[in-house]
């Protein structure tokens, strides 16, 4: 009964445009989000009783599912943001000496990482090269702003403003603290420079496995396979210099079979779901289909 | 006749529900409405983005006041914007119009006096091009809003600074009231109307004929039953992925009811079902449909809810952790149903590589072809919310596969009349139809 009258009101809302209702939707919505994060916590759960026996038993391929968990444990350890526990790190100070030089106003910059850029009124990027190297500015005397940052994610930056007087010289020293948590400097390298490549490893597989399946879909085995590989030859024809050399008709019979046969196919399979979709959605809304429930 | 007559007694109630609450109007003129842009009460620049306020020349011929203000509650509106529109001045001196906003029905005409407009009118935005502007507010008590003309001009230090202010044009108080009923989404009301009436007549009709109801053989789910066979000869595990998208979307849904069915075969076949899983609620709702599957053929003893897994959400890493179980533990019968992506093929290939039954079914228009060219069987985009009506066999299920096709007739007919009228020039249905 509450599953039904919640589909009920979700189906509902769709045509009732009052602020009353949408603020009800966005609460219903927000409870899902919340359990949907309870449910991560099964899920890692679930991650640990089907692998961990594994390895303990030394099952085919252990090795990899102790990468696994070694792997989301460590995620799971730098994805906490350590560095907002306790005090809160400083990027570095600001000190003013007065009458430090003869002429002018100076900034004097430096850092303890590497790669560390500085910014002056919001002007072009200065390296500041080796930690403990010096870079001085020349400044006129008056109030400016300083930014000490890197380009690299996940560490602080220095953003401060400060007077400069004639004959003064302030001296800032970046010591850029090192952020953990999910834009912290750990997790962010461990997802650029270890899963991105084994994400984009794996898309690329895709390639290999479209040729293997082409070669199978294009045998003319009987009329259907045959049409379909004559569909094909033509519209890669169309889609390639060699065909337009030969002659401008393959890119517009291309183009015709894409926007015509195949776009009347692919419409009539997507009106043919909406309509399956609206009816699974009333099985369900409407309980007579309970079986996602446990139960038939 | 009765459902004919609710039918009609719906629709105008629909209709009477949806016709705009309420005008409040100094000059009714009709004007004609450009898009608009949504302004929160709480951003609202008050005096920041006012032109700067000079003294008018005494010899100065004075602005007109607008013309044509009216205030109304827009169409379909939530129940929290009024809808300002006015005719454009001819006056060639003015460059923008000024709305202002009060509480209630004030006493006093806006002045403008040093830079600031007099309470308790408040400034809403200028307006230089535009001849209406649909103000957010934060509550439903009543505003009476103000518009004046302006001519401006620009300093050489770039502030734009007023040169003369015209009286204003003053709306009565109007209050925000909400729709209950969005006109604009009427035909899809009417086709989910449509569709719950055929239900309700398809559903009476399997309760008196029972079973007897001719649905056409979809050869993908026959294949099924017969693949679970063959993993039980091989020895072999079926391996089910419920597809890479959350328990939301209906393609999951409609993969989590086929599941309880294959979990119920697999239980009397005596073979060991994996359920492979992108998200963990999809897991802990698969995991409750399997071991009821389970208990429903009376071997609750055999279900293991460690073969219902929760892999990964990210995409390819699913794909990874799938295809390492595909080629360890080797399958005899893959089932693909849900929503896939890219890495329906890098399923398919692995699976067609081990040499296992493979049936496939998806909703996702661009995901079909590759499941067509790796899969032995693929059930095609609508069949796929039909198979748990067709695996069960029950009246009342197959019900809504007849609803769906009765609709599908009328949509075709529909798709018929659109093409012919537009063909023949006479009108589009489409912005009729959808505005």
């Amino acid at each position: 009964m509450l599953g039904m009258a919640v589909g009920l009101f979700a189906a509902a809302e769709f045509y009732i445009p009052a602020h009353e209702v949408r603020i009800i939707q966005e609460h219903l919505l927000q409870w899902g989000l919340i359990l949907a994060a309870a449910a991560f916590v099964l899920g890692g759960v679930n991650i640990l009783q089907v692998n961990y026996p594994k390895i303990r038993r030394r099952e085919e391929d252990w090795g990899f599912k102790l990468v696994l968990l070694g792997g989301a444990a460590v995620m799971g350890l730098v994805g906490i943001r350590w560095h907002t526990i306790g005090e809160d790190p400083t990027n570095g100070t600001i000190a003013v000496v007065e009458h430090a030089t003869e002429s002018g106003a100076l900034i004097r910059l430096d850092s303890t990482r590497a790669d560390t850029l500085a910014k002056i009124d919001g002007k072009r990027p200065i390296d500041l090269g080796a930690p403990g190297h010096v870079t001085e500015v020349s400044v006129a005397p008056g109030h400016h702003t300083v930014k000490v940052y890197m380009n690299v994610a996940g560490y602080g930056d220095l953003a401060e403003e400060v007077d400069v007087p004639a004959g003064g010289v302030a001296a800032v020293h970046g010591d850029l603290a090192l952020h953990w948590g999910p834009s912290g400097r750990v997790y962010t390298w461990i997802y650029d420079y270890i899963f991105a490549p084994c994400n984009a490893t794996m898309f690329a597989l895709l390639a290999f496995f479209i040729a293997s399946a082409a070669f199978r879909a294009f045998r003319a085995r009987n009329t259907e396979s045959a049409l379909l590989l004559g569909a094909a030859i033509l519209v890669m024809l169309g889609a390639v210099p060699i065909g337009r050399a030969i002659s401008d008709f393959f890119p517009q019979l291309s183009d015709w079979i894409v926007a015509v046969p195949n776009n009347a196919g692919r419409r009539a399979i997507i009106m043919g779901a909406a309509l399956g979709a609206i009816a699974t959605s009333l099985r369900v809304i409407l309980g007579l289909e309970r079986s996602h429930l446990g139960s038939d | 006749m009765t459902r004919r007559l609710a039918f009609v007694a719906a629709a105008l109630l629909g209709c009477a529900l949806s016709a705009p609450l309420a005008t409040a109007q100094v000059q009714p003129e009709a004007t004609e409405q450009p898009e608009v842009t949504e302004q929160p009460e709480a951003t609202q620049p008050e005096v920041t983005e006012q032109p700067e306020v000079t003294e008018q020349p005494e010899t100065a011929q004075p602005l007109a006041a607008p013309a044509g203000l009216a205030v109304t509650v827009p169409d379909n509106s939530d129940g929290l914007h009024l809808l300002a529109t006015w005719k454009k001045s001819p006056d060639s001196r003015v460059t923008a119009a000024i709305l202002l906003r009060a509480p209630g029905t004030p006493a006093t005409a806006p002045t403008y006096v040093a830079g600031k407009w007099s309470p308790p009118w408040v400034f809403v935005k200028r307006l230089p091009v535009d001849t209406a502007f649909k103000d957010e507010l934060s509550d439903r008590s009543p505003r009476t809003y103000a518009l004046v003309n302006v001519a401006e001009r620009t300093t050489p230090e770039g502030l734009t600074v007023i040169d003369q202010v015209s009286p204003a044009a003053i709306s009565d108080a109007i209050a925000p009231r909400p729709a209950w009923f969005d006109t604009s989404r009427w035909f899809y009301g009417l086709i989910v109307l449509a569709m719950g009436l055929a239900l309700a007549y398809f559903i009476h009709r399997a309760r008196k004929s029972g079973s007897d109801m001719f649905i056409r053989r979809i050869p993908g789910v026959d294949a099924i039953e017969e693949a679970v066979g063959r993993s039980t000869e091989m020895g072999r595990p079926v391996l089910y992925v419920t597809g890479v998208d959350q328990i939301v979307n209906i393609q999951t849904i409609a993969s989590l009811l086929i599941l309880g069915h294959v979990a119920e075969m697999t239980a009397e076949y005596d073979t060991d079902l994996k359920v492979t899983n992108a998200y963990p609620l999809t897991m802990v709702v698969a995991e409750e449909i399997v071991r009821q599957g389970y208990a429903d053929a009376g071997r609750i003893d055999a279900h293991k809810p460690e073969n219902v897994m929760f892999i990964s959400s990210e995409q390819f890493a699913f794909a990874a952790g799938v295809n390492g179980l595909i080629l360890r533990d080797r399958p005899a019968t893959n089932i693909y149903l849900g929503r896939f992506f890219a890495e329906s093929l890098i399923l398919a290939e692995t699976g067609y590589i081990t040499g296992a039954i493979q049936i496939a079914g998806t909703a996702e228009i661009s995901q079909l072809p590759f499941f067509i060219a790796a899969c032995d069987y693929t059930i095609i985009g609508e069949e796929l919310y039909a198979v748990s009506a067709y695996l069960s066999r029950e009246p009342k299920l197959l019900a809504t596969i007849k609803t769906t096709d009765l609709i599908k007739v009328g949509v075709i007919a529909l798709v018929v009349v659109g093409v012919t009228l537009s063909t023949l020039g006479i009108v589009n249905l489409g912005p009729l139809l959808i505005p």
